[in-house]
């Protein structure tokens, strides 16, 4: 992060060459770079260098299901569009065009950010988080796990999405443009019927099974109250079933 | 060795020791490219989009690391090309301007949208540059000329296409 005028930042800026080097730094404190969008924005708060560049250690690209951790928002929409469609509607919500090309599969499931798009169709997917520990390890995790933090730090190098289901995903974000979600809503059809979980609207996704969410535990804040959210997602969920194929007008 | 240099309009720079200053700020406080604007420095308005690798990207986003041992080109040299005259062209004949401050941005990215040959509905156009904001114009000015410079690849500027 910058002061805004400045132009010499000191920091430390390591390239390792493997990702065993990697996974040591992370558990040192460095912290992983992917497509650096959430080092570099002032929209964010200061992230505490030293950075850990992984753009030569963690793979991007895809093969099946699987996507490499260094593939970009708006590859992954190439990947997902039609193929996994609640993932391409919520890569397509996020940030913009420009930040796409930027941002990473692994730094934005990394990042957890409360308002990310993508959690919530990767939780419907059941989609699962790869990653490699400083001993060497590797590790697959189920993203719902790994977004409620089961897993300590350890380097991210591919996500499972799943196979392709048709879904949808909605979401409000106040405004036009970039705005994170207040609340979005994922929806996927499987064999068991319908699988809807709702994002933005807490730390971690939730499931929706058609019981009223709790109260406890939905976010409040400035931009949003938390009986407002519940709201939306109501209102979205509905939007996400009516979107899918297997509605009836759908 | 790919660390220490960042290729710029076609020159190879020095860029030092890699640390995380925005290529955006580099290019303007250490190269003097003062046609690269520095606006939100999240990523949002566009005025600081350049190409990286052929690909525009908000330079204010890039660590000046992860630049270094990459081609960046600055609007100076998109509009140099062919493309890049095109788009000027179209933004000049469509008045497609005030202040100017966000048209460094919606030029680099709509002489990438050219470069790719991908035809687009006006509405994918629109989202194309979504990343862009402009503060004067109300944006009809810039969709049409944006519209003209692609031609045949952009859908018709006055229908839903």
């Amino acid at each position: 992060m910058t002061v805004a005028g400045t132009t010499a930042v000191a920091t430390r800026w390591h390239r390792p060459g493997s990702l065993a080097e990697a996974a040591a730094l992370t558990a040192g404190g460095a912290t992983p770079v992917g497509g650096g969008t959430l080092v570099m924005s002032e929209a964010f708060d200061v992230i505490p260098g030293p950075y850990l560049d992984l753009s030569r250690v963690v793979p991007g690209g895809w093969h099946g299901d699987r996507v490499g951790a260094m593939t970009t928002l708006s590859a992954l929409l190439e990947m997902t569009d039609g193929r996994w469609p609640a993932i391409a509607d919520a890569v397509r919500s996020t940030a913009n065009p420009g930040v796409r090309r930027l941002a990473t599969v692994g730094g934005t499931v990394a990042a957890r950010l409360a308002g990310c798009d993508l959690a919530a169709p990767l939780a419907a997917h059941g989609a699962s988080v790869i990653s490699a520990d400083a001993d060497g390890a590797v590790h697959e995790t189920p993203f719902i796990e790994f977004w409620s933090g089961a897993r300590g730090p350890g380097i991210i190098t591919e996500i499972v999405l799943g196979p392709p289901r048709p879904g949808a995903y909605r979401r409000y974000g106040g405004r036009c443009g970039p705005a994170p979600a207040l609340a979005g809503v994922a929806g996927v059809t499987g064999a068991g019927g319908i699988e809807l979980w709702a994002g933005a609207v807490a730390s971690r996704p939730l499931r929706l099974t058609g019981q009223p969410l709790a109260d406890s535990g939905i976010r409040d804040d400035p931009r949003c109250s938390a009986r407002h959210r519940l709201r939306l997602v109501r209102a979205l969920a509905a939007e996400v079933t009516s979107a899918l194929p297997e509605y009836p007008g759908g | 060795m790919d660390e220490g240099w960042v290729d710029v309009d076609g020159t190879r720079r020095a860029a030092g020791t890699p640390d995380i200053t925005p290529l955006a700020r580099w290019l303007r406080d250490e190269l003097g490219a003062t046609q690269v604007k520095f606006g939100c420095g999240e990523g949002t308005c566009g005025a600081c989009t350049v190409l990286m690798d052929d690909v525009p990207v908000p330079s204010c986003l890039v660590p000046l690391a992860r630049a270094s041992g990459h081609k960046v080109a600055t609007v100076q040299a998109v509009l140099e090309t062919e493309h890049g005259g095109r788009v000027a062209e179209a933004f000049a004949a469509r008045s497609a301007l005030q202040c100017g401050f966000c048209t460094p941005g919606f030029a680099v990215t709509v002489t990438y949208l050219l470069d790719r040959g991908r035809p687009l509905t006006m509405r994918e156009l629109r989202s194309e540059l979504a990343g862009h904001l402009c503060r004067c114009t109300g944006y009809q000015q810039i969709l049409l000329a944006a519209a003209d410079a692609l031609g045949d690849l952009a859908g018709d500027p006055d229908g839903s296409s």
